[in-house]
C-alpha cells in the first residue's frame, strides 16, 4: 500500500484533518531531582546490579590495571585469540587479535557510558565499536570509565533524546550481563546465544 | 442514620438470612433500616453477558426503588460495583444520569459502610472459631475494600483467624461464566476450595453471596466440613446483647 | 475456520489442558511465582501508580497521533537509510518480505521472535517459497520443533517439561542428551550458530519504533535478537503500526514498565535501538534495513471504543495475572495472542463472529487490569465485546429469551415476589435440604462439580413483610 493511502486511512479512522501542530507529548512528572549520588555510590551500586544479574564487575585505578587484567585473564584461560577493535588495543595483547569474532575466544569492547540502577553498559556502535565482540565470542569484557556512570535508564534516554539522528550510530546495545534464557522448563540458562560470560572492568580514574 | 438494605436477587431467594444478620447488625450499631418492597435484581447478570438493554430496564427499576433512601446497603459487593461503576454509564444523559450518580454515591457494600461511613472502631461480638475469609474481586478491585473486613474480623473476641492462600485469586463464578465456562469454572472453585480446606478453618467468610455459594457449593461437593457465613452472619450471630456470651 | 468448528476447537483445548493434571500443577505454580516476582519488581519503582499513568497516557497519545508518528518515523527510517514498507494486511506483509528475500536471494533466514509474523503467518510463505526459516529464540526453536503455536506471548514453550525438551532436542540432534537445562541450551546454541553465520536474511519483531529518529528498538535477553540483526546482510523488522513512541523519553517510560511488569526484570539483558542499515566504516551489522509497517485491521479500531486496546505494549503481565489463562493455557486462546489481550484483540483483529467465545473466557475478576502496566482497560473492553455480540445476534436464542424474561421479571416486583414464592415452592420437595446434587438442563453445568442452593420457602421479602419489618427478632429499633 502507499504511504499516503496508509496513513491517510489511519487519518480518517481517527475522525479528524491531519493535524499540522503536534500536541505536546504528556511527560512524566520525574518529581524533585534527587541530589546527584557521588561517583564511589554510582560505581558500587553498578557492580551490586551486575553482579545480581551474574555478570562480574572489577573495579580498577586505571586502565593500566584493566589491560593487566585481560592479560592475565587470556593467559590463565588459554585464550588463543580476541576479539578488540584497534581503537581499544594495546601492545600486550596485539600477539592474540584475531579480528575474527567467530574464532575469538573473548571480545573487548569500551563503553560509552553505564547504569548503576540496573548493571548496564551502553554501547555505542560506531567504527570503533563493532557489535559482535559483545555478542558472538562465549566471553565478552568491557571497559567502563567510571565518570560515565549515571544512576537509571532516564539518564540515559534523556542523554540520547539530545542526539541528532544523523549523529545515531546504526545500532546502540544496552547490555546487562550474560545472555540468559528461561525457556528450557523454566530454569535459568546462561549463554544461550551471546555471551555467557561479562566482565566489565571499572575504571576509576577516567 | 437511615440505611436502605439492598437485599439483592440471590439474597432475597436464596439467603435470606444474610439480610436477616445485616439488619440486625446495623440496627444493633444505631442505624434505622428500611426495606424499599421495589427492588429486585441490578441487572448485573444481565449486563455482564451483553445484555445490555436488558440490564438497563432492571437498572431503571432498581433506581426508582432506591429513590428516596438514604444509604443503601448491599450484603454483595458485586452488586454495589454494578451500581457504581456501571449505572451512570447505562443512563449517559439528563435526569436518569443523574439519578444514577447519585445512587452510585450513597450504595455501600456492608463492610465499607461499617468502616468507611459508621467509622466503625469496635464491635461487642464473641465468635469462637477458626475463621478464614475470601476475598471477592469486584469488593477488592473495583470498590477497593482490601483491608477493612480484616480489620472488623480482628475486633471479634474469640476469632482464629487464618490468612487464605492467593485470597485474591478470582472464586471463578463470574456469573453467567459459571454455566458458560463450567468446566473452567470448575477448576478454579476447585482450587479456591482446596486452599480454603487448607486452612483448617471451620467458617468462610465473604462478602458477597455470589461467591460464597459458588465456593460453598464446590466445599460441600467435596465433603468439607467448612461452615460458609457472610461476615454479617459472624457478627450478628456473635453479638454480646446485655452482658451476654455471644457466640 | 467456521465460527463453530472455532468454538469446538477452544472446547477441545480447553478440555485437553483441564484434564492435563501435571499442566494445572505447573501453571498454578508459574503464576504464583511470576506474581510474587512483579509485585517486587514493580515495587522497586517509588511511585509505580504514577508511572502507570504516565505510559498510559504516552501510548493513548501516541495512538491518538499514529499518523503523524507514522509519518515521522518513516521520514526518519528513509533518513537513516532504511525502507518502509507500508503493509494494509497479511497478505501485502507476506508478500513484500518474499519480495526482499528473494531479491538477495535467500537460502536460509533466521528469526528472532516476534507475535506480529506469527500472526501475518510468515514462515509457511518464505518456506513455500523454498527458503529454510529458522527461529532462534530457544522458546520459539521449540515449538517450531514440535510444529505448534506459541503457548504464552513471552515464553512460547512454556507448557513443555525439560523432559519434554530433551526428548525433543534428542531426537533432532540424533545424540542421547541429558534433561539438564544448560547441556540443552549448549546443543541448542551450536546448532543454531550456524545458521545465525550463513543466513542471508534476518527477520525480527520491533517492541517499540522512535519516531523523533526512525530507531527500531528490540528488546531480548538471549542475544539471538542482536545475532539475527547483525550478522545477516538484510535485516527486515515488521512491527504492528501501533507499536511507536513519540520520543526517547517516552522510551525510558515504556522499557522501565515492560520488563519489570512482564518478565519481573529491571532490564532485559539486551536492548538494541537501531537506526537505519550499518554506516561506512562500521565493521558489521546489515547493508540494508526494511521495516514492515503492519496495519492488519489495527486501523479498523481507531476512534471506537476499543481504541484503548492499541495502547498494550505486549509484556505479558496479563496472562500471568490471569485465573482463566492458568487454568486453560495459551493453546485455547486460537493462534497468537492468548490470554486477556488475546481475548480482546483476536476479536477484533479477525472478527467477533469468528471468536465469538473469546469474551467469554473470563470471569471479569480484573487481575488482569490490576497488573497492566499501561493501563489497558481489559475488563471494559471485554464487556463492550460481549455487548456487541449480542448486538450482533452472535448469542444463542435460549439466552436471549431468558435475559429478556428475567429483565421483565425483575421491572415488576409484585411478579417478582409470586416468582420467588412459586420457585421456592417447587424447591420444597425436589431439594428437601435445600440443596440439589444434581439438576435438569443448563443447571446441570454447575451441578456437575458444585452441590445447588436453591430457593427457600421464605424469601427475604416475605420475611419482612410478615413481620412487620422485624427480621432481627425485634432486637434493634
Amino acid at each position: 500500500m502507499d504511504r499516503e493511502r496508509f496513513i491517510g486511512t489511519i487519518t480518517a479512522r481517527l475522525g479528524r484533518r491531519p493535524r499540522a501542530e503536534a500536541p505536546p507529548v504528556p511527560r512524566r512528572d520525574a518529581g524533585a531531582a534527587a541530589e546527584a549520588p557521588d561517583r564511589e555510590a554510582l560505581v558500587r551500586r553498578f557492580c551490586e546490579r551486575l553482579a545480581e544479574v551474574s555478570g562480574t564487575a572489577v573495579a580498577v585505578a586505571d586502565r593500566a590495571e584493566a589491560q593487566a587484567a585481560v592479560e592475565r585473564l587470556a593467559a590463565e584461560r588459554g585464550y588463543q585469540g580476541l576479539d578488540c577493535p584497534a581503537a581499544l588495543r594495546w601492545p600486550g595483547i596485539e600477539p592474540l587479535c584475531s579480528g575474527d569474532p567467530r574464532a575469538a575466544d573473548f571480545g573487548l569492547s569500551e563503553a560509552r557510558r553505564a547504569i548503576a540502577e540496573t548493571g548496564t553498559v551502553v554501547l555505542w556502535h560506531d567504527a570503533a565499536v563493532p557489535r559482535a565482540a559483545s555478542l558472538v565470542p562465549p566471553a565478552a569484557g568491557v571497559f567502563v570509565p567510571a565518570s560515565t556512570v549515571v544512576p537509571r535508564l532516564g539518564d540515559i534516554t534523556a542523554r540520547l533524546a539530545a542526539v541528532a539522528r544523523p549523529d545515531l550510530p546504526a545500532c546502540i546495545t544496552l547490555m546487562s550481563g550474560p545472555s540468559r534464557s528461561m525457556d528450557i522448563g523454566y530454569v535459568s540458562c546462561m549463554g544461550v546465544h551471546g555471551p555467557g560470560e561479562v566482565i566489565v572492568w571499572v575504571i576509576a580514574d577516567e | 442514620m437511615r440505611a436502605s438494605l439492598m437485599v439483592t436477587c440471590l439474597g432475597d431467594a436464596l439467603f435470606p438470612e444474610v439480610g436477616e444478620s445485616v439488619v440486625t447488625v446495623l440496627r444493633n450499631l444505631g442505624v434505622s433500616v428500611d426495606f424499599p418492597a421495589g427492588q429486585t435484581c441490578c441487572g448485573q447478570p444481565a449486563f455482564n453477558s451483553g445484555y445490555v438493554d436488558d440490564a438497563r430496564r432492571s437498572a431503571r427499576a432498581f433506581i426508582d426503588a432506591f429513590e428516596g433512601s438514604e444509604h443503601v446497603v448491599s450484603i454483595s459487593g458485586s452488586c454495589v460495583a454494578m451500581v457504581r461503576h456501571h449505572y451512570p454509564g447505562l443512563f449517559p444523559e439528563g435526569r436518569d444520569h443523574a439519578r444514577a450518580e447519585a445512587l452510585a454515591a450513597r450504595t455501600w457494600e456492608f463492610s465499607q459502610f461499617l468502616s468507611d461511613v459508621l467509622g466503625v472502631e469496635s464491635l461487642p461480638v464473641t465468635y469462637r472459631a477458626a475463621v478464614t475469609m475470601h476475598h471477592s474481586c469486584h469488593t477488592m478491585r473495583m470498590l477497593g475494600v482490601r483491608e477493612g473486613p480484616e480489620r472488623l474480623l480482628g475486633m471479634v473476641d474469640g476469632l482464629d483467624y487464618r490468612p487464605l492462600a492467593r485470597a485474591q485469586d478470582c472464586c471463578g463464578f463470574g456469573g453467567t461464566f459459571a454455566v458458560k465456562m463450567a468446566a473452567i469454572s470448575a477448576e478454579m472453585v476447585e482450587r479456591k476450595a482446596a486452599h480454603v480446606q487448607k486452612t483448617g478453618a471451620e467458617v468462610l467468610v465473604g462478602l458477597d453471596m455470589s461467591c460464597l455459594m459458588n465456593i460453598g457449593g464446590r466445599l460441600r461437593r467435596r465433603g468439607a466440613r467448612v461452615a460458609v457465613k457472610h461476615l454479617a452472619q459472624v457478627l450478628a450471630d456473635g453479638w454480646r446483647i446485655d452482658g451476654g456470651a455471644g457466640r | 475456520m467456521t465460527a463453530n468448528a472455532e468454538r469446538e476447537r477452544f472446547d477441545a483445548q480447553v478440555a485437553k489442558a483441564l484434564g492435563d493434571r501435571r499442566l494445572q500443577d505447573w501453571l498454578e505454580d508459574f503464576q504464583r511465582l511470576g506474581q510474587e516476582a512483579h509485585v517486587e519488581a514493580m515495587g522497586e519503582l517509588d511511585d509505580k501508580e504514577a508511572w502507570r499513568d504516565a505510559l498510559s497516557e504516552l501510548r493513548a497519545h501516541t495512538v491518538a497521533n499514529l499518523d503523524r508518528y507514522v509519518d515521522e518515523f518513516t521520514a526518519n527510517v528513509e533518513a537513516n537509510g532504511g525502507r518502509v514498507f507500508f503493509a494494509g494486511d497479511a497478505a501485502e506483509a507476506r508478500e513484500y518480505v518474499l519480495d526482499v528475500a528473494r531479491g538477495i536471494p535467500t537460502k536460509r533466514v533466521v528469526k528472532s521472535k516476534s507475535m506480529v509474523t506469527e500472526e501475518i503467518e510468515l514462515n509457511g510463505a518464505l518456506e513455500a517459497a523454498g527458503m529454510e526459516v529458522v527461529e532462534t529464540d530457544l522458546g520459539a526453536f521449540i515449538v517450531q520443533l514440535t510444529g505448534e503455536d506459541p503457548y504464552h506471548i513471552i515464553a512460547p514453550a512454556l507448557h513443555l517439561t525439560l523432559e519434554q525438551v530433551r526428548d525433543l532436542f534428542s531426537r533432532e540432534s540424533g545424540e542421547d542428551l541429558p534433561a539438564e537445562p544448560d547441556v540443552l541450551a549448549a546443543w541448542a546454541r551450536r546448532r543454531l550458530r550456524e545458521k545465525f553465520m550463513t543466513a542471508e536474511l534476518g527477520i525480527s519483531g520491533g517492541n517499540f519504533g522512535i519516531a523523533s529518529t526512525g530507531t527500531v528498538v528490540l528488546v531480548t535477553n538471549e542475544g539471538n535478537g542482536r545475532m539475527s540483526t547483525t550478522l545477516p546482510g538484510t535485516h527486515v523488522a515488521v512491527m504492528g503500526v501501533e507499536r511507536l513512541l513519540p520520543d526517547w523519553e517516552g522510551l525510558d517510560t515504556a522499557l522501565t514498565l515492560l520488563t519489570r511488569a512482564g518478565t519481573s526484570q529491571r532490564i532485559s539483558t539486551y536492548i538494541s535501538a537501531i537506526s537505519g542499515p550499518r554506516r561506512d566504516g562500521d565493521r558489521d551489522g546489515p547493508d540494508e534495513l526494511h521495516v514492515v509497517l503492519l496495519d492488519n485491521g489495527r486501523s479498523r479500531i481507531l476512534g471506537t471504543k476499543y481504541e484503548p486496546v492499541l495502547k498494550c505494549i505486549r509484556c505479558g503481565a496479563c496472562l500471568d495475572h490471569c485465573p482463566v489463562y492458568g487454568c486453560i493455557g495459551g493453546h485455547a486462546y486460537s493462534r497468537v495472542y492468548s490470554g486477556p489481550i488475546g481475548a480482546v484483540i483476536t476479536p477484533l483483529l479477525e472478527g467477533l463472529d469468528a471468536h465469538a467465545e473469546l469474551p467469554y473466557a473470563s470471569s471479569l475478576c480484573g487481575a488482569c487490569v490490576d497488573a497492566c502496566p499501561a493501563r489497558v482497560p481489559l475488563t471494559e473492553l471485554l464487556l463492550a465485546l460481549r455487548a456487541d455480540a449480542v448486538q450482533s445476534g452472535l448469542e444463542q436464542q435460549s439466552w436471549r429469551a431468558g435475559m429478556r424474561g428475567y429483565a421483565e421479571l425483575t421491572a415488576r416486583p409484585a411478579v417478582w415476589d409470586a416468582a420467588v414464592r412459586v420457585a421456592g415452592a417447587l424447591a420444597q420437595p425436589l431439594a428437601p435440604g435445600g440443596v440439589l446434587r444434581s439438576a435438569p438442563g443448563l443447571l446441570d453445568k454447575w451441578t456437575a462439580s458444585r452441590d445447588l442452593k436453591t430457593p427457600v420457602r421464605r424469601s427475604f421479602r416475605r420475611r419482612w413483610r410478615e413481620s412487620g419489618g422485624r427480621v432481627d427478632d425485634g432486637r434493634g429499633s
